[in-house]
């Protein structure tokens, strides 16, 4: 069981900057999802603490190792890859014992072991199998399978449930999370899937262009998105993100859309953020209402209907009461639910507090 | 574009008609040195030709590979392909994982590849002579390791080419695991990269096993003795400007052509990545 | 479960070669090409630059480009220059009409037929010497099969190989033997790899046969044919096995290429300085043409 320390780490591919001064914890213990767009330097990131890339600058530690020049053997990280890399000349059995057998433990107390890891990813009547003859989700529980066998400091999870269909991808998030809980070893897991990051980490890394843009748990990175990208990144549908100005804590924009009661704040090119969640349809005439503007899209999603506004140039998403009922067309009041409204500067990409 | 376009009769049987043709054309002069092969001189000079051996006989083959060295030939462009085929395979695998896998400052690992390349486009007439000198001040004319490393020198780039394209189609996640697993990056080569291209080296060291099987100019300038003297040299040798034994060199000629038939059906599915690497000619 | 792989980090060694492992691996192929061309291409300039005395006692002398302009100067180097020239030219060019007739021809015919194919491939892989003591077998005079098939036919009977007329036709005619499959099996690679929906909408379009091979079918190929064309055309500049066996160059120097030339000046001649620079100039042109032609045809990739 050991931490995982980045201090000032940055990671160049030639002249392209992938990961740039990064500085980063990740606790013992602890189920950390690196979360970003393709291209953010998420994998990249983990990938170092394989020893599959080079760090160009800065240290890396597992527990109160320094591993800035171990070979990826000497590591003791297990990783599980999105293309799932089964050695397709193996079968299961030597799959999941390969690590094992590199290992040089001897062959009964392998077979025993790999039985073991069989049984808890249910794959005990597939041993003699070669990968090619699974599915999907069977090849993914062999991955599983090979990165648990020796208990590792760390486990490296690289977009693990990416391949698998939807249904799948739900159950196996459980397992998955499950799992983690029992064996408590400390986890790095990569996605771009929000939903996954916000269901299995204690702590959400969200990057972008090689940086962190803010660390919490999921209900911080949600709650209280400290960035632009964070805000719009996280949520789905996403954040509301309406441009326009705020003068002596007024809002207004070039759409119509008017919220006060932020605070003394100033700022020339405001972004104001509000969920659809936060957004509520009021009565004809109500004289709270945020903005008045004609419905472009209405949208049964089942347990609540998305109603979207033609605020200007801008869309307004409204996540309304499932039995809304509105036309093309029709105008609708809106409120914003009060606190729940964000003011972030265009500038600077950051929150202004009021 | 004709094979785009609905079946018609007509062109169904020209293409057939074709194939057949082709099939004759194609295999007749091989069915002719063999038929020469096991005939008595006298029915060879037959005017006009025996079509079908009359009275089939094993003479010639007799007289080539018992009465004339023609055996120690073969054996010598035996042991001359297998030595070449391995050191080919063998320094062209790992050339080629390190092309296919490995970064290198600048544009080197593409400099690098071209060169290589580019030395296989060396008209062999052009080594040739250095090649017979440095041999010659080193005493190793008519010997089996000069041929040997003269055919490296040609196999060598086509190899690791070869090998090169088969390791790039494998995907470098397998051997990153393994690493992770606990091997290390030349042990992640031999035990997942090296056993996944089986069937890219069997290619590979086919190919190379017909290129020197089937050398002819390198062999006649470094080789003037049976010593290391190899098959097409042999039969070369019986066709002079009085007289060709016919018969002899029949046999030994298809004789040369019998592994290469074989070997030709292993490789089928490799052909044409072995020919657009230039692989058939020597 | 915890498994520990033994020492912590490892020995230095393992670090070290691990580190290096780009260059190990690299290392024996590059050293052994290294030595095998660079050498050579040294010695070749420096003794074609010399005078090199069949006396081993004696120095070279320097010769400048003497060498260089006995080329202009030497008909057997001229013609050995032109018969090269109009072979690569009749013999690529017809393997190349016959491989792509019968690609075209076949392609939709023979693609499953695996078995076939391997038998039509069979002429190229085959040893030179057996190919050309067969033809030789073939053009005989007096008891080849060719000639009686033209007595068959009521025709006059020919030398053929001997013949100071026919000779260079029937060596290409056996270079095209043995090497129109080369251009049949690219070009049958070729034509399975194109997309089937430009076919589609040409067709949809209105386009006949003969239109859709101009405008899709030959684009789509061009890099496939400029390949095939070049490697045919690197091996026909360098064509010497056939000629030796089948012709010796002759009758009166009729088949008498650039290597069969330079093997004699080199072995029969014994004049290694002249040997070289003819040698220096076949390298040189294949090298040009080669590059002019990568860049013309856009290869690079």
């Amino acid at each position: 069981m050991a931490s995982v320390v980045f201090q000032d780490v940055v990671k160049m591919f030639g002249t392209f900057t992938a990961v740039s001064d990064l500085n980063l914890e990740v606790r013992d213990k602890e189920f950390l999802v690196l979360l970003g767009p393709s291209g953010c330097g998420k994998t990249t990131t983990m990938r170092m603490v394989a020893g599959l890339e080079e760090v160009t600058a800065g240290e890396i530690f597992i527990g109160s190792d320094r591993v800035n020049d171990v070979l990826p053997k000497y590591r003791d990280v297990a990783m599980v890859f999105q293309s799932y890399a089964l050695y397709p000349h193996l079968s299961v059995a030597d799959n999941i014992g390969y690590p094992l057998k590199i290992r040089k433990v001897p062959q009964d107390k392998q077979r025993q072991m790999v039985m073991e890891v069989a049984r808890r990813v249910e794959l005990d009547g597939l041993l003699d199998r070669l990968p090619k003859q699974l599915s999907g989700g069977q090849r993914q529980r062999v991955a599983l399978a090979r990165a648990i066998i020796r208990t590792p400091k760390v486990f490296l999870m690289d977009e693990p449930l990416s391949n698998l269909d939807a249904k799948l991808r739900v159950q196996m998030r459980a397992e998955l999370k499950h799992l983690q809980h029992e064996l408590q070893v400390t986890t790095i897991y990569v996605t771009h899937d929000q939903i996954e990051a916000m269901t299995l980490a204690h702590r959400v890394a969200v990057m972008n262009k090689g940086v962190i843009e803010q660390l919490g748990t999921p209900k911080e990175i949600y709650n209280d998105p400290r960035t632009l990208f964070v805000a719009g990144f996280i949520g789905s549908p996403p954040m509301n993100l309406i441009d326009g100005e705020v003068k002596d804590g007024v809002f207004t924009s070039l759409g119509g859309v008017r919220a006060d009661g932020l605070g003394s704040a100033n700022v020339a090119s405001a972004v104001l953020g509000v969920r659809p969640e936060d957004i509520h349809v009021l009565p004809a005439g109500s004289e709270t209402a945020n903005i008045v503007a004609p419905i472009y899209s209405v949208e049964l999603t089942g347990e609540s209907t998305l109603v979207t506004l033609r605020a200007g140039a801008a869309l307004l998403t409204v996540r309304a009461d499932k039995n809304f009922v509105g036309d093309f067309d029709q105008m609708v009041e809106v409120g914003f639910a009060p606190g729940r409204v964000f003011l972030f500067d265009r500038q600077s990409q950051d929150r202004v507090d009021f | 574009m004709a094979h785009r376009r609905k079946s018609i009769g007509i062109q169904r049987i020209a293409a057939y008609a074709t194939i057949a043709a082709a099939l004759v054309v194609t295999l007749f002069p091989v069915y002719w040195i063999a038929a020469n092969s096991f005939k008595y001189d006298i029915d060879i000079f037959s005017i006009p030709p025996q079509w079908i051996p009359a009275n089939p006989t094993s003479k010639h083959y007799h007289a080539a590979f018992v009465e004339r060295p023609f055996l120690i030939y073969a054996l010598n462009s035996l042991i001359i392909a297998v030595s070449t085929t391995l050191v080919s395979v063998v320094f062209g695998s790992l050339a080629g994982y390190a092309l296919a896998r490995f970064q290198y400052p600048g544009r080197w690992r593409y400099q690098i590849s071209f060169w290589i390349l580019s030395t296989r486009m060396m008209p062999p007439i052009v080594t040739i002579i250095p090649l017979y000198i440095a041999f010659n001040h080193l005493g190793m004319l008519n010997t089996k390791p000069a041929v040997i490393i003269a055919y490296t020198a040609f196999n060598l780039p086509f190899a690791t080419w070869m090998m090169k394209s088969y390791f790039q189609d494998l995907p470098v996640e397998l051997e990153e695991a393994a690493m992770v697993d606990g091997d290390t990056r030349w042990g992640a080569f031999l035990h997942v990269a090296l056993p996944l291209a089986r069937p890219g080296l069997a290619a590979t060291a086919i190919f190379c096993l017909i290129i020197s099987w089937n050398e002819f100019l390198l062999a006649l300038i470094l080789t003037l003795t049976e010593r290391s003297q190899t098959l097409p040299i042999g039969i070369a040798g019986r066709v002079t400007q009085y007289n060709t034994y016919w018969g002899e060199i029949s046999a030994a000629g298809f004789t040369a052509c019998i592994p290469i038939m074989i070997f030709a059906f292993v490789v089928q599915k490799h052909l044409v990545r072995g020919i657009s690497f230039g692989a058939v000619k020597g | 479960m915890t498994v520990s792989i033994g020492a912590k980090f490892g020995n230095s060694f393992e670090r070290w070669f691990e580190r290096h492992l780009r260059v190990l691996m690299l290392a024996p192929a590059m050293l052994v090409l290294l030595t095998l061309t660079i050498f050579p291409s040294i010695y070749m300039i420096v003794a074609a630059a010399t005078r090199i005395s069949p006396n081993p006692d004696l120095p070279w002398q320097f010769a400048g480009a003497d060498n260089f302009l006995r080329l202009l100067t030497d008909e057997q180097f001229h013609v050995g220059l032109w018969n090269t020239l109009v072979f690569t030219v009749f013999a690529v060019g017809t393997e190349f009409l016959l491989g792509l007739g019968l690609a075209l021809l076949l392609d939709r015919y023979i693609r499953r037929l695996n078995f076939l194919k391997t038998i039509l491939m069979l002429p190229m892989m085959l040893p030179p010497v057996a190919v050309a003591i067969t033809w030789k077998l073939i053009y005989e005079p007096q008891f080849g099969v060719l000639n009686e098939i033209m007595f068959r036919l009521g025709l006059p009977l020919q030398a053929w190989a001997g013949d100071v007329r026919l000779a260079m036709f029937s060596v290409i005619v056996a270079d095209v033997w043995q090497w129109t499959p080369f251009m049949f099996l690219l070009m049958l690679a070729g034509l399975a790899s194109l997309p089937d929906e430009p076919y589609e909408a040409a067709a949809i379009d209105g386009a006949s046969a003969w239109r859709q091979f101009w405008d899709l079918t030959l684009p789509f190929l061009k890099p496939i044919i400029a390949i095939a064309l070049l490697l045919r055309i690197m091996d026909t500049l360098r064509l010497f096995d056939l000629v030796f066996i089948l012709t010796g160059g002759g009758p009166a120097d009729r088949t008498k290429t650039l290597s069969l030339y330079i093997y004699q000046v080199a072995y029969r001649f014994a004049d290694p300085s002249y040997a070289a620079a003819i040698s220096l100039f076949v390298l040189f042109t294949t090298v040009a043409f080669s590059t002019w032609f990568i860049k013309r045809m856009r290869l690079a990739d």
